[in-house]
């Protein structure tokens, strides 16, 4: 598999996801503000909620591929593996964060904070500074394959931040909504908007997570094109650098 | 009289607010949320540009190298 994603022809690729994640962006920005229903509590602010939770959930998906990249490095080790792994801890930070900001907004004026540390979102931030450690680590260790094996341990350790930020609504008293699936007894904090009350809502929700999906890979392979042109690059200056000893 | 007692009936009731009220947290929102993805594509797009040029220039400079070896 890893050879295959190799040699997969990413100057033809990246154009046509680029072109699909653009007018994705555009269909679901028509949806949340033109079709979806106004919420009886909050008013159109709530219709925030589409991309905060469209970004948590592809955040959680590009954690969960960084994990499995991981898992299929140590398996058997190859670069490829380790490219992926960057790259979607790089794009699954890059979504907690508007996550984070966009729920930080929305907060405002639903419980007249802009932040409180309640268990999400101290999990939420805890689980942003692990991911953003990753790359600290990365940039401790010189030798190659030993930062790749390092890193690959620890991205599949730092998933329990992702599991816990998930389960702390569910199971914590929290002042945070539960949008999918039920809060536990213990767990009814402060319920801002009605939820998901709507066929209509459901239907914008699941546009937006699609949406942020396309964006994800769209994002990967970009990334992935420029690791093969940083590749190239240190592959000739290599050769420079041996033409310069020779001479 | 009419339309003022209708208005009036509407704001009487309980949970009925002015879905307009908080606009400015919706547009402020979706602006930080789309700075952020956008300073991201630029990053990456300057990174690429930049990794272009350094091929570019190591390729000028290995060709160069092999015709002064060719003379």
């Amino acid at each position: 598999m890893a050879e295959r994603i190799d040699r997969m022809n990413l100057n033809r690729i990246v154009p046509i996801l680029n072109w699909a994640a653009g007018i994705m962006i555009l269909i679901s920005l028509v949806v949340i503000f033109f079709y979806a229903p106004v919420e009886s509590t909050m008013g159109n602010v709530q219709r925030i909620f589409y991309f905060h939770v469209g970004g948590a959930w592809v955040a959680a998906v590009a954690f969960f591929v960084a994990l499995l990249s991981g898992v299929f490095y140590l398996r058997k080790p190859a670069k490829i593996w380790d490219t992926i792994a960057v790259g979607s801890v790089e794009i699954g930070l890059v979504f907690t964060s508007m996550t984070i900001v966009s729920g930080s907004v929305w907060g405002r004026p639903a419980w007249l904070t802009w932040w409180t540390w309640s268990p999400r979102l101290t999990s939420i931030t805890v689980m942003w500074l692990v991911y953003v450690a990753y790359f600290m680590l990365r940039g401790a260790i010189e030798d190659e394959d030993r930062r790749s094996r390092f890193a690959a341990v620890y991205v599949i350790a730092g998933f329990v931040t992702v599991i816990i930020t998930y389960l702390s609504i569910r199971l914590l008293r929290d002042i945070h909504p539960v949008i999918l699936g039920e809060a536990s007894e213990t767990a009814q904090g402060l319920q801002e908007f009605s939820g998901i009350d709507s066929g209509k809502m459901v239907i914008s929700l699941n546009v937006s997570v699609l949406t942020f999906t396309v964006l994800y890979l769209t994002w990967l392979a970009n990334r992935l094109r420029l690791q093969r042109l940083l590749d190239d690059a240190a592959e000739l200056k290599t050769r420079v650098m041996t033409r310069l000893q020779q001479q | 009289m009419m339309t003022a007692m209708i208005l009036l009936n509407v704001f009487a009731q309980s949970g009925v607010v002015d879905p307009n009220k908080n606009n400015g947290y919706l547009i402020l929102g979706y602006g930080v949320m789309w700075a952020i993805a956008l300073f991201y594509v630029l990053v990456l797009a300057n990174r690429q540009r930049n990794i272009r040029e350094e091929l570019h220039l190591l390729r000028q400079l290995l060709e160069e190298d092999e015709d002064s070896q060719n003379k």
